[in-house]
């Protein structure tokens, strides 16, 4: 009776101890072996086992492992575990069945201790290599992981000494082998013990023995004692729990196993490799890692294999299992995602989109929100993870046109990202590719505060303002903001370039001469400034060759844009501007000639070929201008019919290059500016105007962007403008109603019908038609003028003259509104006054381009 | 060195009448560097070789209509040479003397954009979404956060052409091919032999940095003193600059930043760094989005460097993971603290005990919440994920409480459910169809709804918590509480022994709410769904 109880005690000691083991409570492993040693004597070489296991493991915990300062300070620490390992492997623990797992533990203690080669022994007396498969417990499953681990190891630290080629090549083999394998059973043991540990009741471990019994032919009762499930109930582990579960061994090797086939050159294997991990279902402790490879096996496809080397994953149909080995070890497999209907990465673009979103999903969620000084070290660490990832998803996706996607992922980083430079300007900049311009400017703004020294988001922030959203004196700011911190001077020349612009485009708008003549002076002094920083930039020296022709000097503005075009002679917006100096020189035909020529470089100009037009009229051409306009239609339809057919999908190199550069010559001038000539004028008060129009019931806004739809109406007008001169007024009206059909309130449409009547000199019609051009846009100088004139010839001179006065104030340069003037107060007996407006037509007509220098768009390229 | 260039001139030009002989041609000189070598020396001697340079791009253009596969691929790692002295002849306004460089450009441009039957390439690949299960991840384990974009890349292409063929290059279309040539060369950079990427670097810090001077101040103005009424030809600069459009200086980013982890670190970070400056002068947002990138990656810690390894990946042997997270505090808050947990199917019957006990009590009440705990349900079940914050052990004990509480407002919802089963079973589906898009929307919108219905699951749920902080407070009674719900939980908890006071005490980081005895995870619950907390609330009660 005493003895029976006495085996039952036994008995259930060991079940607690396996236990113990498997959750790594090495201190309760020691007191529960000394219990067991109490109750019975004849199974000491087993305690001398399980106290060894336990001082080794438990010191392995508390201290770092395989650093070279480490090992002396590990020999005297482990001395106890490896006498009592050593007294593990004598003759009873051979029969016991436990010298396999002792030898395995005494190749981990060596190699703590920095003793690789007996490390190596170790496991040729413990035959790693010839184990069979089976089924093992959770603890064996760890214990022979991380054996094939430290091999590998040990094997990576041996191939650095000199050996024969050979020899190193059969090492190397091995080395890749038991990294492989300590991967496989790596995962598989993070797997099985999810299983274990996610079960809210009690948990029964399926064991077919406790330890690797391969040689011993016979098992004494007491080992097999182990096999007892355990009863203790297991609660979820924290975060922390899971990654000190892993331990860093088996992270090593995991994170270890495709760098070695790198290193060997074998690309592809350890693409696979890569793969074969990523494809085993997650664990909670293989969370951490599992970003960490997704992340490199994009880096490795991004860096070393480019579109024709590329090869699919699980292309066979039992995917990567069939690279090593067959169907037979499967029990070392650790288990795959097996869902139908996966999305299965076709070619390397998707592979790599999809393995950096995986990334990017992981990396976000282990974030740190808490902004304590204490969590500084863990946010800067998750930040340095996020932020890799986020680099590597630029790389991939702007190539492709692709900055949505990236739009998205930062706008979701500002969470997590208060003071992050980086992150902030990347943003701003994905946003500026994705033409978000308001959007864009805003993190611009935050930009430039965390960078203080830094032009560059002011420079941006001035572009966006000068180009897209039309608010010059924001910009002009920005400019003048970046000039200031300018002060290493390595690129001044820009800066001064942007200010330049800011305040030509101020005296372009301004409508006090006081204040445009100082703002035309603000801008020739920093352009010249500009171009006395950088004498090799195009784009100053055609600035300040426009600021001279805006001022009239002609002489200077000729003999910088040939310094302009000198510097860059196929430069779509120099030769617009020079024709247009050629024709304010008296020289059409030469005009035409370079225009001609430009368009032989570029057919599809839609700009070049306006001028081209207008030229062909000046020149007395009608005809041939008629054919001009018409190509200009053929080439608007062709450039953006499928842009506004609604194809979103985005074409990263054909469409968007197009696209980008007809964006960027239909730059949107103020409401101030607008000129009746000016292909690519679209006003502010068009916007609004356009608002109101969409509450009319009759009217059915275009399709796609408004900017397309605007140039279409321009390129109507100026056929109707063409066929008047070849006395076709319905075909006039024809054009005009095509224009009508597109946008009916636009001032444009208005004033050339008003030229239609008066063609046709049917007066009242055609005042009617310029007041209402005049009340859609009271800048409009073209129908201040026109409406001047049809005063006139009504009878009513004093109107006349109000209008033309107004005109004049607009746009002083103008002969034709000082003649119609000069005629007017003619009629009125102002005789003096009459001769000097006459005079002044006559000055300013020889001057006078075909048309307004401020027809050219902004060019920032 | 042009000597040997020549003998490999007259060989092919041997050979060139006898298909026989191409193949030992091949062998002859496949394994044979020297010859890609001279022929790069040549290009960059190409003012003092311009006949040689002429008939080399007449020998490459016959290797490139070639049938022979090896000398049909020959000349395809010449491209970064052959676009830059195209690029630069073109600058300078000399364009007869790039004329044999621009045909055979062009020629291989048409062979690249077309397919083998004449047809047009496409390169397209599928959008990937993290809503669709993939191979490397199921959709459970991830955040699903990406309704929006799961609608917007649904069954969405990406495509790199189709192109049509030209017959000519002029400035307008220039870029577009060039940009294309280079792409070509980047989907075979990893076939060609390592040396030409040394050039690649080279060549490519040439196209960007020409005409720019390395020191900054004044650089040289031309003189104003030619007179233009005469029509004196003006000096032209002896280096103009080299336009590039921005998807042009992307792809060379792409060669660049392949030479830049295969052997060619150092000079292929200073050629980025030439693209990065040039893309910062012309203002090129997406060139510098993509610079700035790979610039950051090169200083930050998780991604590698050229030098650190095989591309860049290197592990050290105790991995930083470890570390960082062996010193992270169970208090900090990260976005895996905001997480809901799906509540268990089956509820422990001892519970069901506690509720039996209280149902005298509730009765009155069990009408006023039948129809928001109705709903509550279906949200309940629909919400997913797994719960990975870590609690403090001093909490277990008033979590315990509320577990109870909510337990018994959940029996009382499963109730309600089995008397609507008597029901027509048609209408009840409905309803709870739009429940549940309801609840889905509002997880996503993570916004307490502006429903009326809706609004009440989440006041129902917040009253046991004033209960709780009134105990806390002493039994202040600031609060308004219904007399019936508040007397049925104040039983609730008089049955159960309250920890100490001073284990109740948090620091609220938030003003709007109500209770101050909860840690920051539930003190956050109110602001989502309601089924969140009582999700947080019942995985608590199962673990202890």
């Amino acid at each position: 009776m005493a003895n029976k109880n006495m085996r039952n005690t036994t008995t259930k000691v060991e079940a607690l101890i396996e236990s113990c083991r498997s959750e790594g409570k090495w201190h309760r492993v020691i007191e529960l072996t000394d219990e067991l040693k109490t109750g019975s004597p004849h199974n000491e070489c087993l305690a001398n086992f399980l106290v060894g296991e336990a001082r080794l493991e438990s010191y392995l915990e508390e201290n770092a492992l395989a650093s070279d300062s480490n090992f002396g300070r590990a020999k005297s620490g482990l001395a106890e575990a490896r006498r009592f390992l050593h007294l593990a492997l004598g003759e009873s623990g051979q029969k016991a069945g436990i010298a396999l797992d002792a030898y395995l533990l005494l190749a981990k203690l060596c190699f703590a201790c920095g003793e690789y080669e007996q490390s190596l022994d170790n496991f040729v007396k413990a035959e790693l290599n010839t184990l069979a498969e089976k089924e093992l417990t959770l603890r064996s499953l760890k214990i022979l992981a991380e054996s094939y681990a430290i091999k590998g190891l040990c094997l990576e630290q041996q191939t650095t000494k000199p050996s024969s080629k050979f020899k190193k090549a059969e090492k190397d083999t091995e080395m890749i082998s038991c990294f492989e394998r300590a991967s496989d059973l790596g995962l598989l043991y993070l797997q099985e013990y999810d299983l274990v540990s996610g079960s809210s009741g009690s948990s029964n471990n399926s064991t077919a023995g406790s330890t690797l019994n391969v040689n011993a032919s016979t098992v004494q009762p007491s080992s097999s004692s182990f096999a007892i499930s355990s009863t203790i109930p297991a609660s979820g582990p924290s975060g922390l729990e899971m990654n000190r579960r892993m331990g860093a061994i088996l992270e090593t090797a995991l994170q270890r196993a495709p760098i070695v086939l790198i290193k060997t050159e074998k690309l592809q294997e350890a693409v696979e490799r890569y793969r074969i991990m990523l494809n085993a279902i997650e664990t909670r402790a293989t969370q951490s890692l599992r970003l960490t490879l997704a992340r490199q096996l994009a880096e490795v496809l991004l860096r070393g294999v480019s579109g024709t080397i590329y090869s699919p994953p699980f292309t066979g149909k039992s995917g990567g299992g069939t690279l090593r080995g067959g169907s037979s070890k499967k029990l070392w497999k650790p288990r795959k995602y097996a869902a139908r209907q996966q999305f299965n990465p076709r070619n390397q673009q998707e592979e790599v989109i999809l393995l950096l979103l995986i990334a990017e999903a992981l990396a976000v969620r282990d974030t740190v929100l808490s902004q304590s000084p204490e969590f500084r070290q863990a946010r800067q660490h998750a930040m340095g993870n996020v932020t890799a990832v986020y680099d590597l998803l630029t790389l991939a996706t702007v190539r492709w046109g692709l900055v949505q996607l990236l739009n998205e992922s930062f706008e979701k980083a500002l969470k997590f990202s208060f003071g992050e430079q980086h992150v902030w300007r990347q943003y701003g900049l994905s946003l500026m590719a994705a033409e978000k311009h308001s959007h864009a400017l805003r993190v611009l703004q935050e930009s430039m505060k965390l960078t203080p020294s830094d032009p560059l988001p002011c420079l941006l922030a001035s572009r966006l303002c000068y180009e897209s959203l039309e608010t010059v004196k924001q910009g002009l700011d920005y400019a003048q903001q970046a000039l200031k911190r300018e002060v290493k001077g390595l690129r001044p020349s820009r800066s001064q370039l942007f200010v330049g612009i800011g305040h030509q485009q101020l005296a372009i708008q301004s409508n006090l001469k006081s204040e445009r003549d100082a703002c035309h002076k603000l801008a020739l002094d920093a352009l010249e400034r500009a171009v006395q920083f950088d004498g090799n930039d195009h784009l100053a020296e055609y600035y300040l060759s426009l600021q001279y022709a805006l001022l009239g000097q002609l002489a200077e503005a000729l003999v910088h844009i040939r310094f302009a075009l000198a510097l860059r002679m196929e430069h779509a917006p120099c030769l617009h501007l020079f024709a247009l100096l050629l024709t304010s020189s008296r020289r059409p035909r030469e005009a035409l000639g370079v225009v001609e020529d430009a368009l032989h470089e570029f057919p599809d100009n839609l700009q070049l070929l306006h001028v081209k037009a207008h030229l062909q009229l000046h020149l007395e051409d009608a005809e041939t201008a008629l054919g001009t306009v018409q190509h200009m239609l053929a080439v608007w339809r062709d450039v953006y019919e499928a842009q506004l057919a609604g194809e979103e999908e985005k074409h990263s190199d054909t469409k968007s290059g197009v696209h980008l550069a007809h964006s960027s010559q239909m730059s949107d001038k103020d409401s101030n500016s607008v000129y009746a000539a000016s292909l690519a004028a679209v006003s502010r008060v068009e916007q609004a105007l356009s608002e109101a129009a969409s509450s009319l019931s009759s009217f059915t806004q275009r399709p796609g962007p408004r900017r397309p739809w605007m140039l279409q109406i321009e390129i109507w007008l100026l056929l109707a403008d063409v066929y008047l001169r070849i006395d076709q007024p319905n075909e006039a009206l024809n054009c005009i109603h095509e224009a009508s059909q597109i946008y009916p309130l636009s001032h444009q449409i208005m004033f050339m019908r008003g030229q239609v009547h008066v063609y046709l000199e049917q007066w009242f019609d055609a005042k009617q038609c310029f007041l209402n051009a005049v009340a859609a846009n009271p800048n409009h100088t073209e129908a201040l003028r026109a409406l001047g004139e049809a005063h006139l010839v009504l009878g009513e001179p004093r109107l006349a003259e109000k209008m033309l006065k107004d005109a004049a104030k607009l746009d002083p340069s103008c002969p034709k509104i000082w003649f119609a003037l000069g005629k007017v107060m003619e009629i009125l007996g102002d005789f003096h006054a009459s001769a000097d407006c006459f005079a002044t037509s006559l000055q300013l007509e020889p001057s006078c381009p075909v048309l307004p220098f401020t027809s050219i768009p902004l060019v920032f390229e | 060195m042009a000597e040997l260039v020549r003998d490999w001139l007259a060989d092919y030009q041997r050979i060139r009448g006898q298909p026989s002989e191409a193949e030992a041609f091949v062998v002859e000189h496949e394994t044979d560097p020297e010859i890609a070598e001279a022929i790069f020396t040549i290009f960059n001697e190409r003012q003092r070789n311009e006949t040689l340079v002429h008939d080399i791009c007449q020998q490459l253009l016959a290797f490139y209509r070639s049938p022979e596969q090896t000398l049909h691929k020959f000349p395809l790692q010449f491209i970064p040479v052959l676009l830059y002295t195209y690029l630069h002849s073109v600058a300078g306004g000399d364009k007869k003397a790039a004329r044999g460089v621009e045909t055979l450009l062009i020629c291989i441009y048409n062979g690249e954009v077309s397919t083998e039957d004449g047809g047009q390439k496409v390169v397209a690949f599928r959008m990937p979404i993290l809503a669709q299960t993939s191979v490397y991840h199921e959709v459970k384990n991830l955040p699903m956060t990406d309704l929006r974009r799961w609608e917007e890349n649904c069954n969405r292409e990406v495509k790199w052409g189709p192109h049509q063929r030209i017959e000519s290059i002029h400035a307008q279309n220039r870029m577009r091919i060039l940009t294309a040539l280079l792409f070509c060369y980047n989907q075979q950079v990893s076939q060609t032999q390592k040396s030409s990427l040394l050039h690649l670097c080279r060549v490519t810090s040439q196209l960007v940095n020409q005409g720019f001077t390395t020191k900054s101040g004044h650089g040289h103005r031309m003189s104003y003193g030619s007179d233009p009424a005469t029509g004196v030809p003006f000096p032209k600069p002896s280096s103009p600059r080299i336009p590039l459009s921005a998807a042009f200086l992307i792809e060379l980013v792409h060669a660049i930043y392949f030479a830049m982890f295969n052997g060619f670190g150092t000079i292929a970070i200073q050629t980025l760094d030439d693209i990065h400056n040039r893309a910062i002068y012309e203002m090129y947002s997406e060139v510098i989005l993509v610079t700035s990138a790979v610039r950051n990656s090169l200083h930050a810690n998780p991604s590698g460097q050229p030098n650190d390894g095989p591309m860049g990946l290197s592990v050290a042997l105790t991995p930083s993971t470890t570390t960082v997270t062996t010193s992270v505090s169970k208090s900090m808050i990260t976005n895996a603290s905001f997480r809901t947990k799906k509540l268990p199917d089956d509820i422990p019957i001892q519970v069901q005990d506690l509720t039996i006990q209280q149902a005298p009590q509730q009765l009155a009440s069990v009408t006023e919440e039948t129809e928001p705990g109705t709903k509550e349900s279906p949200s309940t079940k629909e919400s997913s994920g797994t719960r990975t914050s870590i609690m403090r052990p001093s909490m277990e004990g008033i979590k315990a409480q509320a577990h109870k509480a909510l337990i018994a407002g959940f029996k009382k919802s499963k109730d309600k459910e089995k008397e609507k089963d008597k029901e027509p079973p048609k209408p009840p589906q409905r309803k709870f169809d739009k429940h549940t898009q309801r609840n889905s929307l509002l997880q996503l919108q993570a916004e307490p709804s502006s429903n009326s219905s809706a609004e009440q699951p989440p006041t129902g749920e917040v009253l046991p918590l004033q209960t709780l902080s009134l105990i806390n407070e002493n039994g202040s009674n600031s609060f308004s509480v219904d007399s019936d719900l508040n007397d049925g939980v104040l039983g609730v908890s008089a049955n159960t022994s309250l920890p100490p006071l001073s284990s109740t005490t948090n620091s609220v980081t938030s003003s709007d709410l109500i209770t101050k005895s909860f840690d920051s995870s539930i003190e956050l619950a109110p602001i989502g769904h309601s089924s969140s907390n009582g999700g947080k609330l019942a995985e608590h009660g199962l673990a202890e």
